[in-house]
């Protein structure tokens, strides 16, 4: 946003966003960190850094995708920060708090093999999956976000779409040959 | 959902039918395909099982994903108590924020509410090429800042009171720009730019000059005027007659335009002898010329059956019967200079902004499209010394984009619907194209190494002439191969219109967007090439400054029209320069009606 940066409207713009837009940036960045302790505190250096280069945000009605691609830089920085490629395993042991039951049940959800999957793709892609499909961000949205083109937003979708495909059936050829090696083991004993 | 518009890759990107049938079936989850590779994919899929499988696939992962959107995690309850404590922490350590004492100034008036202002602004500038439109060495080094003499408004005389702000000094270079007058008459202005104000000047830095305006008469209302680069000619595309024109700049006896002068014009190369003669200034009222058959020297390329009744003519038209002038019977003294003016396109529309000369200023290229809406666009080139432009394009559907040194630089939609774009380049002497890139009317810089083009769909304009942006961005990319550099985002769509022009250097271009309602209106914005190729907007640079449509720039300036209506005034010449220092500004008074050129 050009113009004067003033450090309280600033301060009040940021609070407004927070407001608005804290629940969905601090899910994207839990869906990409699976930690909630970590999402939490990037969701805070998210803000923060919003707060900051406030003057940096062209037009107010841009705020949204303006503010998923400082969520976005957030995690690929922790993500190369900690020479992490992949999802954080969940331990149900965060630090501080036990979970609670939401992020218990989201857990769940993401424990079996579309999590598994999501954690072989590349997190460019798995972040294009994420915000195009549980955030709804349209293809310009999409595009500031991860701070590409938008053709390029649409080329690394359409990637995403395959390399999910391919891992989701690597994961469950791998559980089919898991639950086969389950049978074979199982029927030895009894022939025991 | 819809979340892309459609997409271009060209189908024989991929190297087989079940790649290409994978790859658009996960794209149309996305965006919809152009009808024809729609119609492919489907009968692909119809015919192939293992495809049809994958294409289920992605939607049914998808629909798995989805599911997840179920489970919304709650963020913690002290999230923005830590959050606001953290920000008031780092407002204290860094106290007063740094860019608070120099910031931009951007002057954002709602663009929209001004469109109903029909006020026509015309500003003749320095070329984009040669920067220097007139030439520096025989125009006079008129006062541009009151600040350096006596002031002459009162916005002046109260600025006087306090201590005038240091003008910065910046390289020799004029700024050339048309006022038309209540009665129609045009006035030619040149300002010598040596000075300009510091951008965070308040008040009181003064006007530019215009006091060397040279009445001048041409036989149309000018819309569009660019120059040569050898500052000799100018093209002038008409509002008011379906004509483009080319008439001198150079007065008789080689004074330039910054002189008062009542001597008839010298015949430039491309003007004929009958149009050297007129002392007076044509009858804009006169009837435009009539239509004649193509000379077929010039119109070779275009098959027989185009060149029918409707559509635009080549043969040089000849200048209209001299006829009193409202402008010489109005003006007492001087009496108005003639531009010798030679119609070298008629009964067309031209359509778009990117009409331009080349590097050489041997050529001069623009898109139109006839009169009568008869057939789409079409690029025109005209050869210095040439009579009349011929059509260089003959299917109906190119768009000029810009000059790439020598060779034209053109963008059409694809044959193949779902391919999008294709810009080639043309050679405008034997019409010989070669493909060049997948996007939407490069401008390419001087340099030849970058361009600013759109890259995404473009779709049919509402007015029927060519097309307009439609999903996607305007960037800056390598040129031609616009996916091998990093590629910078200048501005996103939806966007109606844009205009693009570099500086003589490459390093500096300007964006012109247009308003969504008022094409004639929209915003004006500055960009530098920093290091690494990244896109930089130096404190004080225009950054989306309402502005007119058409603006120049060159040695170091830029130069654009106000929108009338600002603060109740007429339009206002602006005018940015930039040296090493940093970057200054200063406006022309308010006019009237004021006029257009580029």
């Amino acid at each position: 946003m050009s113009g004067t940066w003033d450090r309280d409207e600033a301060a009040a713009f940021v609070e407004t966003l927070f407001a608005k837009h804290q629940g969905e940036i601090y899910a994207y960045l839990l869906r990409m960190m699976r930690d909630p302790e970590v999402a939490a505190d990037m969701t805070q250096d998210a803000f923060i850094k919003a707060y900051k280069n406030y003057e940096t945000l062209e037009k107010p009605e841009n705020a949204r995708a303006w503010l998923y691609q400082i969520a976005h830089r957030v995690a690929l920085d922790e993500i190369r920060r900690r020479k992490i490629i992949r999802f954080l395993p969940w331990t149900g042991e965060s630090k501080g708090a036990a979970p609670s039951a939401e992020h218990l049940v989201m857990d769940a959800r993401l424990s079996g093999d579309m999590q598994r999957a999501l954690e072989r793709i590349p997190e460019r892609q798995r972040a294009a999956l994420l915000l195009a499909e549980l955030h709804d961000l349209t293809g310009l949205e999409l595009a500031a976000a991860l701070g590409v083109s938008h053709v390029a937003a649409r080329a690394l979708l359409t990637r995403a779409r395959e390399s999910l495909r391919q891992a989701l059936a690597a994961e469950r050829a791998a559980e089919a040959q898991a639950e086969a090696s389950r049978d074979q083991n199982h029927a030895a004993r009894t022939d025991r | 959902m819809s979340r892309f518009g459609r997409i271009h890759r060209s189908p024989d990107h991929f190297s087989s039918a079940h790649e290409r049938a994978r790859a658009r079936a996960a794209e149309r989850i996305d965006g919809p395909l152009g009808l024809a590779e729609a119609t492919w994919l489907d009968e692909h899929l119809a015919g192939c099982a293992e495809c049809a499988a994958i294409a289920a696939a992605y939607e049914a992962d998808r629909q798995a994903l989805r599911a997840l959107r179920d489970a919304q995690p709650v963020p913690p309850r002290d999230l923005w108590a830590r959050t606001a404590a953290a920000i008031e922490q780092e407002s204290r350590d860094h106290g007063r924020s740094p860019r608070t004492a120099g910031v931009r100034q951007s002057r954002r008036v709602p663009v929209g509410a001004l469109s109903g202002l029909a006020i026509v602004v015309v500003v003749v500038g320095v070329t984009a090429v040669s920067g220097d439109l007139f030439g520096q060495g025989a125009s006079p080094s008129s006062a541009l800042f009151s600040a350096s003499s006596a002031p002459e408004t009162a916005a002046d005389i109260a600025a006087g009171a306090a201590a005038a702000p240091t003008p910065i000094a910046v390289g020799a270079g004029n700024v050339q720009w048309l006022r038309v007058d209540p009665d129609g008459s045009l006035a030619l202005n040149d300002s010598s730019i040596d000075e300009v104000c510091p951008i965070d000047a308040e008040a009181g830095c003064g006007v530019i000059d215009d006091a060397t305006a040279r009445d001048i008469a041409i036989a149309a209302r000018p819309k569009t005027v660019i120059a040569s680069p050898d500052e000799a000619q100018a093209v002038v595309v008409s509002g008011t007659d379906g004509t483009v024109r080319v008439m001198s700049l150079v007065a008789d006896g080689g004074d330039t335009a910054g002189e008062e002068s009542t001597s008839a014009p010298t015949a430039t190369a491309a003007t004929p002898s009958e149009s050297t003669e007129p002392s007076q200034a044509p009858d804009e009222s006169a009837a435009p010329p009539a239509s004649t058959a193509p000379d077929e020297t010039t119109e070779a390329s275009v098959p027989p059956e185009e060149a029918s009744s409707g559509e635009p003519t080549a043969e040089p038209a000849e200048t209209p019967a001299p006829s009193e002038s409202p402008a010489t019977s109005a003006s007492p003294s001087p009496e108005p200079t003639v531009a010798a003016d030679l119609a070298i396109a008629s009964d067309v529309e031209v359509v778009g902004s990117s009409a331009a000369f080349s590097a050489d200023g041997h050529w001069f290229a623009f898109t139109a499209r006839p009169a009568d809406g008869s057939r789409g666009p079409d690029i025109y080139v005209w050869r210095v010394g040439d009579d009349q432009a011929r059509r260089l394009t003959t299917d109906g559907a190119t768009t000029f984009a810009s000059w790439a040194d020598d060779m034209v630089v053109a963008s059409r939609p694809s044959p193949d619907e779902a391919a999008g774009v294709i810009t080639v380049t043309i050679d405008p002497a034997s019409g010989d194209e070669a493909a060049a890139a997948s996007t939407w009317r490069p401008a390419v810089d001087p340099t030849g190494r970058r361009a600013v083009a759109w890259a995404g769909t473009i779709e049919s304009a509402t007015d029927g002439a060519g097309w307009r942006p439609g999903d996607g961005s305007l960037e800056l990319q390598a040129w031609p191969d616009g996916t091998a550099s990093p590629i910078r985002v200048v501005a996103n769509g939806p966007i109606t219109d844009f205009d693009v022009r570099w500086d003589e250097t490459g390093d500096w271009f300007a964006v012109w967007l247009a308003d969504d309602t008022d094409p004639e209106i929209g915003r004006l914005s500055l960009y530098r090439i920093g290091a690494n190729g990244r896109l930089e907007q130096p404190e004080g640079a225009p950054d989306e400054t309402p502005a007119l449509a058409g603006f120049s720039i060159g040695q170091g300036r830029l130069a654009w029209a106000t929108p009338p209506g600002q603060g109740g005034e007429g339009s206002r010449v602006a005018i940015v320069a930039w040296t090493d220092d940093g970057v200054g500004s200063v406006e022309s008074a308010p006019g009237a009606d004021i006029v257009i050129i580029r």
